[in-house]
């Protein structure tokens, strides 16, 4: 253990009203994806590789490995018989189903890796979502919209970005605000748009403020819907690029935290 | 049973590779190194087929095969060789301790200090995770052992900001319930002052093999991986 982040009170229940307690969740969200990293048990925060490259990727490297051995012993028995072209060619192809193997999964993991390094868990105050993510039925992956600030440290910065969501929500709805971002919010929105990147949100909404794109699965989420506009996201403060902010299972946001969520109802979608 | 002919019926079963299964508590990968193994018998056909036809090659006037046809054949010798001798430096770091595990561990007694709900129902057919008491000193009694599990579960609700460093450790190490981790050393006023005490993350079997309330674990002395342990199933002896 690097940090002394784990050392914190035992949370059964953490509330806005608590100050002390919205703190040590913070710390303790901290500590947890410590864990993760010190004993690189990366099921944690969604295998590796996730999130970039085809889904299907790790089977595709799994099927091409086989198809790399199976093309080595052929090429060792076709050895006895020739050392002629018919040789070389099965060896050729045993090499390049192993590099295709490894194209397939070695750069998306070295992404992916990058990723759980670097990113942070930071809280996010949701201002659109799919209507289907709502529904206690819903089993699939849904565009969500939230509202990030790195630098919440405290129940008031998280009270200065639930009222920055409010103003942002309000502005989507149709008053003032500057309006070339609300139009591309508002597009995103429409379009679905939620690929886990983001985007730097005008300074008249608030200071270091962005906008998370996500695509969220239920069964991460307390309670496995969405229905507290608090959500915390896994994203890489260097890159906002695809792929770089996610949501993790709501077991790494720390004990206690569904109290919290509670205290934050889902709005209506903006 | 006493520890000593548990070892020795492990031993049975690895000899005839039934252990590795017996302790498979799932989420393995692939086998690369049995299958890099199993390449050495395509490279020995290929050699006797060279040999073979080789050997049908040479007529009764020629001094001996063309020089060529033999350094085929040995350049064939050669992957016989690395497949046959090589095929364990394919294997993995967790499969090098599972596989030095189930040769060199040591059965000592272990207790649950917590385990997933789900362990405890009746019709529970899962390995599920757990963290377990293990202890390495020959004094270890059963109830000695529970009662010092027991002690370490109630540090997982106190402040840890309240308690010696290592006992914060392992009361951090049971609040966050992930795992797999490492192996924590348990300090011995919490275990009635046995020595070489570990926490340890373990895939918990849907019935240990038991005894007295504690159960018997294989586990590699100096070790901390989680995968120096295995907590033993009762079907072993079954």
């Amino acid at each position: 253990m690097a940090t002394a982040e784990h050392l914190g009170p035992a949370l059964s229940s953490v509330r806005l009203a608590d100050a002390d307690a919205v703190q040590a969740l913070l710390q303790e969200q901290r500590a947890r994806l410590q864990v993760v990293r010190d004993h690189r048990i990366w099921h944690w925060f969604g295998g590796v590789p996730s999130g970039f490259g085809s889904p299907g990727a790790p089977l595709q490297a799994l099927y091409a490995r086989f198809a790399g051995f199976a093309l080595i012993a052929l090429a060792l028995i076709v050895a006895g018989f020739t050392r002629g072209p018919v040789l070389w060619v099965i060896a050729a192809l045993a090499g390049a189903a192993f590099l295709r193997a490894w194209l397939v999964i070695g750069p998306p993991s070295r992404r992916t890796l990058q990723l759980f390094e670097r990113a942070v868990l930071v809280p996010g105050i949701v201002i659109a979502y799919e209507p289907e993510a709502t529904e206690p039925d819903n089993e699939l992956l849904r565009g969500v919209w939230a509202l990030v600030a790195f630098d919440v440290k405290s129940v008031d910065g998280l009270q200065r970005l639930d009222a920055a969501a409010t103003r942002l929500r309000t502005m989507l709805a149709g008053t003032g605000g500057p309006e070339a971002f609300l139009q591309s919010v508002r597009g995103a929105i429409a379009a679905k748009k939620a690929d886990g990147s983001r985007i730097q949100v005008p300074a008249e909404l608030g200071q270091n403020l962005e906008l998370a794109r996500l695509r969220v699965s239920p069964n991460l989420l307390p309670g496995g819907v969405l229905s507290s506009r608090l959500l915390f996201v896994f994203a890489d403060p260097q890159e906002r690029q695809a792929g770089h902010s996610r949501v993790l299972q709501s077991s790494l946001w720390g004990s206690g935290v569904d109290d919290l969520c509670e205290d934050f109802p889902l709005a209506p979608s903006a | 049973m006493n520890p000593l002919e548990i070892r020795q019926r492990l031993d049975e079963l690895e000899r005839a590779s039934k252990l590795e299964k017996a302790l498979d508590s799932g989420g393995g990968g692939a086998p690369w190194a049995e299958i890099v193994w199993m390449l050495q018998f395509p490279a020995i056909i290929g050699l006797a087929i060279q040999v073979t036809t080789m050997a049908l090659a040479v007529k009764p006037d020629d001094p001996g095969p063309p020089p060529a046809e033999m350094v085929w054949s040995a350049v064939l010798v050669l992957p016989v060789l690395l497949f046959r001798f090589g095929w364990k430096m394919v294997r993995s770091p967790r499969e090098r301790t599972q596989v030095r595990l189930r040769r060199k561990g040591l059965v000592v007694l272990g207790a649950i200090v917590q385990a997933n709900d789900r362990f405890f129902d009746d019709d529970n057919e899962d390995w599920l995770p757990g963290s377990v008491l293990v202890s390495f000193d020959p004094k270890a009694r059963p109830e000695a052992l529970a009662a010092g599990a027991q002690k370490i579960n109630a540090l997982k609700r106190q402040d840890r900001r309240t308690l010696p460093p290592a006992q914060a450790a392992l009361a951090w190490e049971l609040y966050h319930e992930m795992g797999p981790t490492s192996s924590l050393p348990v300090p011995p006023e919490l275990v009635g002052g046995l020595r070489d005490c570990l926490l340890v993350s373990a895939m918990l079997p849907p019935e240990p093999l038991g005894v007295d309330g504690c159960f018997w674990v294989l586990a590699l002395s100096g070790e901390r991986s989680a995968d120096a342990v295995a907590v033993l199933p009762a079907t072993l002896v079954g």
